[in-house]
């Protein structure tokens, strides 16, 4: 009985756990019924092996009950999902490597080995974090992928007009710079996040002497580094989209669209806080080039420039995507 | 000398085709209802054989396909597990039926042509 208890738990413990039962009491039933019908002069415990020898490798008989795939990520998914974490795994060692060569700037006191060691510690946890997003969101998309398969199957299957068109030149979005966008967009995000000093002024007043003035206050700026890893996720999203569909189309300029509102709102939402800014920064530079009080003006209206500069680049984001998709959609 | 070669290369060819055959096999007998091992058994029988890891997972698929039903007798000292064709599952077994014919006719004429020349 040992045996057979064994076996159906080999069979079992791999399995959906709401299957479990009902299978375990199938095989049961079934092992039983081939006992019965063994009609050799052998121990039952012979018999036993022979039985279940019969039903074959536990794995294999699990393998036949289990339908969906054990995969996460698929053959035909394999080699876009390889080629983005190749880009960003690449693009999160070249910010963090940026960002710490910038930052060790502005913490001299701690010294090589220290820089060193937290270099390796933040790197290898960003990679692993990288690795870890990129391939929980190509399995979602397999799972989902899966499902949209499976219902097309029934619909009517496959239609000459799914053949994809040959992209007409203008429509085919191009995968360097898909590329450049993601590594950039992981660059600053490892600055804001690991070397938010790097944004500043810096002034040399005397030869080997540089002075270096923030732009923000990092204080009010670290409360604000969740929005920024939001707008950056938003950012790649949109990127993986453009990778995704090659070539602009409708369908492609509506989520890019919504995209790139939702991102502008969120990054202006962060810049009109006043706080953000160092609030010292028009004061200190002035106190080094002597310039006069008109710049101060200057100073607030870069500020207001860069929302404007926010909203414009968003709009013409817009109108471009929307328009190449609407020219080329098919 | 490359007869071992040849065998398991012709096996594997007549499980192929064989696998073709074993879901009409399968929705052939449940007309009436039959637990697994019964449904092994009869086949046996009738001499097609199917062994006990394919033909339990099938039958749950087919369940899920909405072709069989299915319902547990535990009233038998062996809780038993019983299929029977759903009226989905009659109108696609006689389709199905439709479709075989015409093959067999289909593929007797090939290979009567094959004889002939």
């Amino acid at each position: 009985m040992n045996l057979i208890d064994r076996y159906v738990y080999a069979v079992t413990k791999g399995l959906p756990y709401k299957q479990r039962e009902d299978i375990a009491k199938e095989i049961r039933t079934l092992i039983d019924d081939m006992l019965e019908q063994h009609q050799e002069d052998v121990p039952y415990e012979e018999k036993v092996k022979r039985v279940l020898l019969g039903l074959g490798d536990p794995e294999l008989l699990a393998d036949s009950y289990r339908e969906s795939k054990r995969y996460l990520i698929g053959p035909q998914n394999f080699e876009s999902y390889f080629f983005i974490l190749k880009i960003v795994l690449g693009a999160v060692f070249l910010g963090i490597t940026i960002a710490t060569v910038v930052g060790s700037f502005f913490e001299p006191q701690e010294g090589i080995i220290g820089i060193i060691t937290s270099y390796l510690a933040i790197l290898f946890s960003a990679l692993m974090q990288s690795f870890a997003w990129v391939t929980a969101a190509f399995a979602i998309a397999e799972y989902k992928g899966v499902n949209l398969l499976d219902k097309k199957d029934i619909k009517e299957g496959w239609s000459i007009a799914e053949l994809p068109q040959l992209p007409e030149k203008d429509a085919a979005i191009s995968k360097v710079e898909t590329v450049f966008a993601i590594i950039f967009s992981t660059i600053f995000i490892s600055i804001i996040l690991f070397a938010p000093q790097a944004f500043a002024a810096y002034i040399s007043s005397s030869p080997g002497n540089t002075i270096v003035i923030p732009v923000f206050n990092i204080e009010v700026l670290s409360r604000f580094k969740i929005l920024f890893v939001a707008i950056f996720i938003l950012g790649i999203l949109k990127e993986a989209l453009k990778f995704y569909y090659g070539r602009w189309t409708l369908k492609l300029s509506i989520p890019v669209v919504i995209l790139s509102v939702a991102s502008a709102v969120l990054t202006i939402s962060i810049f009109v806080n006043p706080d953000i800014w160092n609030a010292n920064f028009a004061l200190e530079v002035m106190k080094h080039f002597e310039i006069n009080i008109g710049e101060l003006n200057m100073w607030n209206s870069l500020k207001t420039g860069l929302i404007i500069v926010i909203i414009l680049s968003t709009l013409i984001e817009i109108v471009t995507s929307l328009y190449k998709g609407i020219k080329y959609n098919q | 000398m490359e007869s071992k070669n040849t065998d398991a290369l012709f096996d594997s060819l007549v499980l192929e085709l064989r696998r073709g055959t074993i879901i009409i096999s399968v929705l052939s007998q449940l007309k009436k209802q039959q637990y697994g091992y019964s449904l092994i058994v009869r086949l046996q029988e009738k001499g097609v054989e199917i062994d006990a890891g394919t033909l339990y997972p099938l039958l749950r698929r087919l369940e899920k396909q909405e072709l069989l039903e299915s319902n547990w007798d535990v009233e038998s000292a062996k809780p038993r597990k019983y299929y029977k064709l759903s009226a989905y599952g009659n109108t696609i077994y006689d389709k199905l039926c439709q479709h075989w014919t015409e093959m067999v006719r289909k593929m007797d004429q090939l290979m009567n042509e094959e004889g002939v020349n």
